[in-house]
């Protein structure tokens, strides 16, 4: 009986050195990290919206938004695209694939037309659900109507990655609904 | 033991690829390109010098009967550390190489030397023993990726060597092609060294 509650102090004082040094280390490249994605973020803005002068990010949007509302629809993040007034809008949503969280960004023009989306973030499979971030796949999203609901019908998905796929359409739909409800005008 | 010998161990009598067939799953999956063999390579052999040198300085303190989740607290500790680091100062690779990051940790290389190594080894035999199996993993990686990738695409490290018109071997790069390549440069690794006795 004490030796094994000394395996065991000596296994949890082991981890507990493990655990302050991963501490410490991910303190130090968390903001590294965050910033680069940020500016990954920032130049897919600039591609959706050429002329884009300034971004402004959820709080700064002039819009009745809570944090729990953008939690509740799976929305991380709001971005609004300026050029003196607002140009247009891009939503930061996600919906579970089948690795994990698919994040996407879908630019939406202040008339309501999607301009295109952008995968941020995934975890799906190698050479299948990966083909989502394929320009094929995403070009469909194109010019899609964003004042009324998706009609999921008018997706392709991709044989092989379904799930990858819908989790796309999830999280545009998402988007869209967002749109619809609170920055529509 | 000689530490020029513990040097020239991993590279070929006990190469971790050709010889000790450890870590296939990132050899086969990774090894697309001789790029990501290569940087594969490089983060495994990180891991593997960390973690050597931790657990042979740590030896006398980890009990027997607790030593295997010790040394995997140690192997995913530094997987982890090399895991964000690359994240935020290599973030192409880590695009590159994605999941099988993580993976490392159970890269039966990495433990098999803190076993069979680490674990009964002064720091510096660690040490070097850490090195030379690192590189000769990652050689392997290299020459299994410039293979693949020679033969699927036409070039190595990105740079076209059989010209346009030649036409690519799409298996190669594709699963089946891992095993093919690795079967084929086993049998010549072995053919080649087996002579030589070193």
């Amino acid at each position: 009986m004490k030796e094994t509650i000394k395996l065991g102090l000596i296994l949890c004082f082991i981890t507990l050195i493990a655990g302050l040094i991963l501490g410490f280390v991910n303190a130090m490249t968390e903001p590294i990290i965050q910033e680069r994605r940020l500016g990954e973020t920032y130049e897919v803005i600039e591609k959706f919206f050429p002329e884009t002068q300034d971004v402004l990010v959820n709080d700064d949007l002039d819009i009745d938004i809570n944090i729990s509302d953008l939690e509740e629809n799976n929305i991380i993040n709001i971005y609004a695209s300026l050029d003196g007034d607002i140009i247009g809008y891009l939503i930061h949503s996600s919906a579970s694939g089948y690795g994990g969280a698919v994040e996407v960004l879908t630019g939406i023009s202040l008339e309501g037309e999607v301009v295109g989306i952008d995968i941020l973030t995934h975890t799906e499979t190698s050479g299948l659900g990966d083909r989502i971030e394929e320009e094929s796949y995403k070009d469909q999203y194109k010019g899609i109507d964003a004042t009324n609901s998706l009609d999921k019908d008018q997706i392709d998905n991709i044989s092989g990655a379904t799930v990858s796929a819908r989790a796309v359409e999830q999280s545009v739909d998402r988007a869209i609904e967002f749109f619809i409800k609170h920055l529509k005008k | 033991m000689k530490l020029s010998t513990i040097f020239k161990n991993g590279f070929v009598k006990e190469n971790p690829v050709f010889v000790q067939f450890l870590g296939m799953c990132p050899v086969l999956a990774v090894t697309t390109s001789a790029e990501n063999g290569l940087g594969m390579g490089l983060a495994s052999t990180a891991v593997l010098l960390g973690s050597n040198l931790v657990i042979s300085l740590i030896k006398s303190f980890i009990p027997n009967k607790i030593r295997i989740p010790c040394y995997i607290v140690v192997i995913a500790t530094f997987v982890t550390l090399v895991g964000m680091i690359m994240e935020a100062f290599l973030d192409g690779l880590h695009a590159e190489l994605g999941l099988f990051i993580p993976l490392i940790v159970v890269n039966c290389l990495i433990l098999g030397r803190a076993e069979s190594f680490a674990s009964k080894n002064s720091t510096l035999d660690s040490l070097v023993d850490g090195i030379s199996m690192g590189l000769g993993f990652t050689a392997a990686l290299v020459i299994l990726g410039m293979t693949r990738e020679l033969l699927g695409t036409g070039s190595v490290f990105g740079i076209n060597l059989l010209g346009e018109n030649y036409p690519h071997a799409g298996i190669m790069v594709a699963p089946p092609g891992a095993f093919l390549a690795l079967g084929v440069l086993t049998a010549a690794f072995n053919k080649i060294f087996k002579k030589n006795k070193i």
